[in-house]
């Protein structure tokens, strides 16, 4: 019998489909995975069958047995186990707790007994703490064990998620993008590290934007596209399926097609920059540090951006590339340093100064907000701004961004990740950049979306905006940019034009840890 | 849990064994009593607000049915006082519990609105059954005895106070320490992360709360018994308040921060009555101050500084 049965669930968010009609089963001990394009409703999926939200319809059966509408403790008592894809770590407590804390439901929780220290409380807790040790170990965080929560790298903590979902003992484990911002040689090692899980007798259940991972991992495959069930099936079967190779690379051929690709609708232009005379220079850092408390994270950065100039800044996680933005924004103190801007120096500006003099941000993780409209948004993004020309560039961003006119009234909330990303990039086109800085605009995007995102960048380019461009995507960052820097932890260590760091390989070296 | 924890433990107890030696006289005495009391109070408070993450402003309330149901229950029906605090006790714990279930699909400004509203409520009830309470004028409080003998001497009071302070900090230490308490620091951290490993999420805040407003009602009948007179201002809206500020100023999620909370703001006003009319605002200043710049606490920040845990 199958370990996991679901049958036709669906769930409305307001009128918004978010899952149709989807059914599925899973057999115990194998490794499924659940694809598709951003805002297919994989994580929504996710949260239907691990409790979070309640279906509006449908049935899941967990060993024969209905468990939808049940709280995520209830779930967790029948073994199923589940991390986030963005993290939820408790940051209040030790990293050795966060793991403990996944025992939960294996321990005497009496509060009078433990107030007394009951010995066999203490006894158990002592067991538990070596007990959790060894999982931290098993996931590969040795050297964490003393660590506190929040003074952990990021991509430990993606393992910190795993190590306390494994302390629940699970039949049953859900990961939600287990290698989402992580490099690809943490990728390679998470990879593995599931791979443990699998062997261990656990059933994991995974969504996952690498495919080189799911292929690699899965022995069952659900695609997801706008919520309905695409295509089910091994590895094989699922990559030659033409629906979900259109799915994934364009050539739509569906009606609905909500997010119609923005490829070459040359009818909106910004004309904010007068496409300029032989490029002065814009933007000139030099010696820029910044530190968080006693880490150094940059160590002295020089750069400079021409008017009119697309430059990439890349380089692996943790490198230093959106401190640096931080700081050139000025939400990041500058410990050493100086920034020239249009000749004029403004190391001591303020951050929303700055904004004022034309340095416009679209930020990582996109950082829309979520329950005004997208109008709302939009305007927001002109705060500084005249109001006789609000109109107008508002018309032009809606032109840019047909998908954000068609749905201007509802919450930001409410649009896809690839959608709020134009969104970010819209609202700071309000602003009337002199010069535009783009964060990671591609960060968790269905191949589809980043190549939308990256067209949208190109189409910038030709109407002359001169765009600063951090990407962990380094090369297709490279590919259309004039120029580049290489970034390694903190430091410069590459210059270029974008062709000549693409076929250079110390770039590549840079990225994958060699 | 590290044998480090507990240096605090032995600090307090060392202290708390020598001051009767050391201070000169018997207003000193009362005010370490005070002190001692309003510890114990804000121990369970932080249990609730530091490491739940749950706020209250009404705790006044929960402390004042304690000491009403210490004066009410022997005066007006010849109960013993021992088992009116126990009775006080229950009555808060019912009522906590009853109430909990709807306070607590609540968060943040909504939660601290429910509680202040039920301090408010409280502290009106007492008020106004002046048949039984005496009103806005208070009651008397018969003395504290058990085995016939009677608690009367500053002396005698010191040293129970002294040992349910010594006692709650260890009970609090090990209880944040253990699998219940690791559930509450949880979902202070992550609510949706402490469900999905099997916390009952709406079950551990109710159950904090309970546990705090008993604490909270038995250190009001302790209180009533010692000051020896209750007024409705037990269990006024400020009184909730200046709890709250203990906790704050000496630390979210600090043991030990409690106490120093509690030591701070129970001896400062005495220590700046020389300022006379001005020593609210040089009160103010200084809390003020304490905020900006240490805004985690005394202890957390200072732990900090030095680099040990608390």
């Amino acid at each position: 019998m199958a370990l996991l049965e679901i049958k036709d669930l669906c769930i409305n968010f307001g009128g918004v489909k978010a899952v149709q009609n989807v059914s599925f089963s899973i057999e115990p001990g194998i490794v499924y995975a659940v694809i598709g394009p951003n805002g297919a409703g994989k994580t929504t999926l996710f949260n239907l069958i691990t409790g979070v939200y309640i279906p509006t319809s449908g049935s899941i059966l967990l060993d024969g047995e209905a468990i939808e509408g049940k709280a995520p403790n209830e779930l967790a008592r029948r073994g199923v186990a589940r991390t986030f894809q963005n993290l939820q770590i408790c940051m209040n407590m030790s990293a050795l707790e966060n793991v403990m804390l996944g025992a939960h439901l294996r321990l005497d929780r009496n509060p009078l007994k433990a107030a007394l220290r009951w010995p066999s409380i203490t006894r158990r807790d002592a067991e538990l703490r070596a007990e959790s040790a060894d999982l931290m170990r098993f996931v590969g965080l040795e050297a964490y064990i003393e660590a506190r929560a929040d003074s952990m790298p990021y991509g430990a903590l993606k393992r910190l998620e795993i190590a306390r979902a494994l302390a629940l003992k699970p039949r049953i484990l859900f990961l939600d993008e287990p290698a989402a911002g992580l490099n690809p040689k943490e990728t390679i090692e998470v990879d593995a590290l599931v791979r443990k899980v699998a062997d261990s007798g656990v059933t994991v259940v995974l969504v996952e934007h690498d495919m080189k991972m799911v292929m690699n991992l899965s022995d069952r495959i659900l695609v997801l596209d706008y919520g309905k069930k695409l295509a089910e099936g091994t590895g094989d079967e699922v990559r030659r399926n033409p629906d979900v190779i259109a799915a994934y690379l364009g050539a739509r051929t569906s009606e609905e097609a909500p997010s119609e690709p923005v490829i070459d609708t040359p009818s909106a232009t910004f004309p904010f920059t007068e496409p300029s005379l032989p490029a002065e220079v814009l933007l000139q850092v030099s010696g820029m540090e910044s530190c968080y408390g006693r880490i150094k994270a940059l160590k002295g950065i020089n750069l400079e951006v021409r008017r009119g100039e697309t430059v990439a800044l890349v380089g692996a996680n943790g490198a230093g590339k959106t401190t640096f933005l931080r700081t050139l924004s000025g939400v990041q103190p500058m410990s050493a340093g100086s920034i020239h801007f249009e000749g004029e120096d403004i190391s001591a500006v303020r951050s929303d100064q700055r904004m004022r003099r034309g340095i416009c941000q679209s930020p990582e993780g996109r950082q829309v907000f979520g329950p005004l409209s997208i109008e709302d948004n939009l305007r927001l993004g002109a705060y500084t701004q005249a109001r006789a020309h609000v109109e107008e560039d508002l018309a032009r961003v809606f032109d840019m961004f047909p998908i954000l006119k068609e749905k201007r009234q509802l919450p930001a909330g409410t649009l896809s990740g690839g959608q709020q990303q134009m969104l970010a990039i819209g609202r700071a086109l309000m602003g009337r950049p002199q010069m535009l800085l783009l964060d990671e605009p591609s960060m968790g995007l269905a191949p589809l979306l980043v190549q939308e995102v990256f067209n949208v960048v190109k189409r910038l380019k030709a109407q002359g905006m001169t765009i600063l461009l951090v990407e962990q995507n380094a090369f297709a960052a490279l590919a259309i940019a004039d120029r580049g820097y290489v970034l390694e932890t903190g430091l410069v260590t590459l210059t270029g034009t974008g062709e000549e760091l693409l076929s250079n390989e110390q770039v590549q070296a840079a990225y994958l840890g060699m | 849990m590290s044998k480090k924890t507990f240096w605090g433990l032995y600090l307090i107890m060392a202290v708390l064994a020598c001051l009767p030696w050391v201070l000169p006289n018997s207003f000193y005495m009362d005010l370490a009593i005070r002190i001692a009391i309003n510890a114990v109070i804000v121990l369970g408070l932080n249990l609730l607000i530091g490491f739940a993450g749950q706020i209250s402003l009404g705790h006044a309330g929960f402390l004042g049915i304690g000491a009403y149901a210490s004066a009410v229950l022997p005066t007006h029906f010849g109960l013993h006082p021992v088992l009116a605090m126990a009775a006080g006790a229950l009555v808060t714990g019912l009522l906590a519990a009853l109430l909990a279930r709807p306070i607590f699909k609540l968060k943040g400004h909504y939660l601290a609105m429910a509680t202040l509203g039920l301090g408010i409520i409280i502290n009106i009830v007492l008020r106004n059954e002046a048949a039984l309470t005496g009103g806005p004028d208070g009651m008397p409080v018969p003395a504290l005895g058990l085995l016939g003998f009677e608690l009367s001497s500053d002396k005698h009071w010191y040293w129970v106070v002294a040992l349910l302070l010594s006692f709650s900090v260890w009970a609090s230490l090990n209880l944040i320490n253990s699998p219940f308490g690791r559930a509450l620091r949880a979902l202070h951290g992550s609510e949706v992360a402490s469900q999905v490993a099997g916390v009952d999420v709406v079950r551990y805040k109710v159950s904090i709360f309970v546990i705090s407003a008993v604490f909270a009602s038995l250190m009001g009948s302790v209180t009533a018994h010692y000051v020896g007179f209750v007024t409705p201002n037990f269990a006024d809206f400020f009184h909730s308040i200046e709890l709250v500020t203990m906790v704050v100023i000496g630390g979210m999620a600090s043991v030990y921060g409690s106490v120093l909370g509690a030591v701070l703001l129970t001896a400062l006003p005495q220590a700046l009555a020389s300022f006379e009319g001005w020593e609210t605002v040089v009160f103010g200043t200084i809390l003020m101050l304490c905020m900006i710049f240490m805004p985690r606490g005394l202890v957390p920040t200072l732990a900090a500084k030095f680099g040990k845990g608390a």
